[in-house]
């Protein structure tokens, strides 16, 4: 597992950037703190409300169903790499489970729960 | 080659990795920088206006590259405002959350052939084949990418950057299914075909995926596959006809609005990273990697200037895609999503599984 | 290396917990998470690192922030502070357990064999693909059958409120 320290300079590198950009920008930038500046951009109005908003329940179903489709992928990697190993056996495995999110697939597409109106 | 192999011979291989190091770090960082300028420049041609040309030092403008510089200058020394109202400490990390992540996902990607000298086998690749984690590294470092975006707008408290931050995380995770699902499918291929490299690889290396596009691209065998990567990786970038995070002539500036001064520049300059990353990857599992058609052994130098070649022609074409399609509207990026990308990305799964078994290969 | 990770993953954890801000929270549990991936790759095992990213952080906690701003619950909140009763008996639980756990890894054979064994080769996906669909493939099967019941489950939740 050797090679992976490759990976973790790379990111040490990477976090150290934005470290360095910050101190930098820090000591050069100029600083004028003014009350107008500081409050919330809303194309000049006087923002009404707070910006948290609840959000719309679509967002939670997109997430779940991304959450369920990713689990699938997950198992059609390992699947893929055996594909010529597992021959007709491993087709008819991939088959039945395939089928069962297909199911499901066209069942939430029936509900509506993939529009977004 | 064999004076710098002589070279790589006297250092450790700390050396070499360290070299690499610099190779992708300094590449990814140039390219992107690049990326910048050849936009502007790029959207001016366009649209029949000049782009930034004036920039210069002692009248040296080198076609308004110099301009670049000049934004780097500018960006320091302008005031960093941070809102009051939002998270502070959030507010500061996101431009870290969004630009680690992309930088990291270069490291697997071979940028050329991979020679030996005195017994040693030299990789042009951060991370060596064989590592066991090969393609789904830059998978998993790509499913980071929307905290960048998300932290960014939530930790702004603006309604335009919460608006922009949320569509852009739900069209992320959409598109991200028909990728991974695409990727699969090459899995599938590179696992039956000949491997000629003496090391045998698993079917998920990239180097593999490489070493099976020697007859035909991927591009070529899953034309399917390639249409659905190809869009995701839009998506996955946030660029147009995608790129609800932003969203200008709607909320403003999406998840960016409150940033200013070197945070606004962390943030874009990671998008262009992700450019280049994705750009990386659609050659890597799509265009052949570092092969050139009809030269079996290109060489270290050649195999080098053919991946550089075919990654900035797809870096060019994210910019030619932006000025040239106008964005979706976001009930359709949902069915575009859903409805078309998923269904199709699975077809491609077990129309080639078919053939393969067709083939009598499974 | 360990050390560096396990800190990383108890830090993380630590911070969540201590943490009133729920996606400041969020945020601590990718971090352990990361560190656990780690963990996973020290173990020779890089396959479980890049799926627990890809399903735990990518997926898992995204769901989870989504929630939280779909429910507008970040309010930092006091934290409650319990009845005494209910902190003791928390420790005692949790420290009777963490016992009971470290004890049964501890006698686990396997983990004298790991002992005994030089460094074992990496898992792979196709090492991973043998097990699944043939000693698992049971299991495998039944996994579908579960996403269909959480697909099903969840536009039925979300229709009530639609």
């Amino acid at each position: 597992m050797r090679a992976y320290a490759a990976i973790l300079l790379l990111a040490l590198v990477a976090a150290c950037i934005p470290v360095a950009v910050w101190t930098l920008a820090y000591f050069v930038a100029p600083k004028f703190p003014n009350p107008t500046k500081a409050t919330n951009y809303e194309c000049g109005i006087t923002s009404p409300g707070e910006a948290r908003e609840k959000f719309h329940v679509r967002y939670y179903l997109i997430a779940v169903m991304f959450l369920v489709f990713d689990v699938e992928s997950v198992f059609l990697f390992p699947f893929a790499v055996q594909f010529k190993e597992l021959a007709l056996f491993g087709i008819i495995e991939i088959g039945i489970f395939l089928f069962l999110l297909l199911f499901g697939y066209f069942y939430i597409w029936k509900k509506g729960a993939l529009n977004w109106e | 080659m064999d004076s710098f192999a002589r070279l790589l011979h006297l250092s450790p291989p700390l050396a070499w990795m360290a070299l690499k190091l610099l190779i992708v770090i300094g590449g990814v960082m140039g390219i992107a920088a690049v990326l910048t300028w050849v936009e502007r420049r790029g959207a001016a041609m366009m649209q029949d206006r000049i782009g930034p040309n004036r920039a210069g030092v002692k009248g040296i403008t080198l076609l308004g590259l110099v301009q670049l510089a000049a934004d780097g200058i500018k960006f320091f020394l302008k005031e960093d405002v941070v809102p009051p109202h939002g998270n502070r400490l959030l507010f500061t990390l996101a431009p870290a959350l969004a630009f680690v992540p992309a930088m990291l996902g270069f490291a697997v990607i071979p940028f050329g052939q991979s020679f030996s000298s005195g017994g040693q086998a030299y990789h042009l690749s951060l991370l060596d084949p064989g590592n066991g984690m090969g393609m789904l590294y830059p998978l998993a470092i790509g499913s980071m990418a929307v905290y960048g975006i998300l932290v960014a707008s939530w930790s702004s408290n603006n309604k335009w950057a919460i608006l922009g931050g949320m569509r852009s995380g739900a069209n992320m995770v959409s598109y991200e299914l028909g990728m991974s699902l695409a990727v699969i499918s090459i899995f599938m291929a590179a696992g039956n075909s000949p491997v000629g490299s003496p090391v045998t690889l698993e079917a998920y290396d990239p180097h593999r995926i490489v070493e099976a596009q020697e007859g035909l691209w991927f591009a070529v065998r899953q034309p399917l596959g390639f249409l659905v990567f190809f869009t995701c990786m839009f998506a996955e970038t946030n660029r147009l006809p995608f790129d609800f995070a932003e969203g200008e002539s709607e909320i403003v500036a999406g998840f960016h609005t409150e940033y200013s001064s070197m945070k606004f520049a962390l943030l874009q300059l990671s998008e262009y990273i992700h450019i280049v990353t994705a750009s990386a990857l659609l050659v890597t599992l799509y265009l052949g990697g570092w092969r050139i058609p009809f030269v079996p052994n290109p060489g270290v130098l050649l195999s080098v200037a053919a991946f550089l070649a075919k990654l900035l022609f797809l870096c060019w074409v994210f910019v030619w895609v932006r000025w040239t399609i106008p964005r979706f509207r976001y009930d359709q990026l949902m069915f575009l999503g859903w409805k078309v990308m998923l269904p199709l990305s699975m077809a491609n799964l077990l129309l080639q599984a078919w053939l393969m078994h067709g083939r009598g290969i499974a | 290396m360990f050390l560096v990770f396990a800190l990383i993953t108890l830090l993380g954890a630590l911070a969540m917990f201590r943490q009133r801000n729920v996606v400041v929270a969020g945020l601590c549990m990718v971090l352990t998470f990361f560190g656990v991936a780690g963990l996973f790759v020290l173990l020779a095992n890089p396959v479980a690192a890049a799926l627990q990213i890809i399903v735990y952080s990518g997926a898992i906690m995204v769901l989870v922030l989504f929630v939280i701003m779909l429910l507008n619950s970040h309010e930092e909140e006091p934290a409650q502070s319990g009845r005494l009763v209910q902190a003791w008996g928390g420790a005692l639980l949790a420290a009777v357990l963490g016992v009971g756990a470290v004890k049964l890894v501890l006698q686990s054979r396997t983990l004298h064999e790991l002992g005994a064994s030089p460094v074992p080769a990496p898992i792979t996906l196709n090492k991973l693909g043998v097990q699944i669909f043939s000693e698992h493939l049971v299991a495998f099967e039944v996994v579908g059958l579960l996403l269909l019941a959480a697909m099903i489950a969840a536009v039925s939740i979300a229709k009530r409120k639609l």
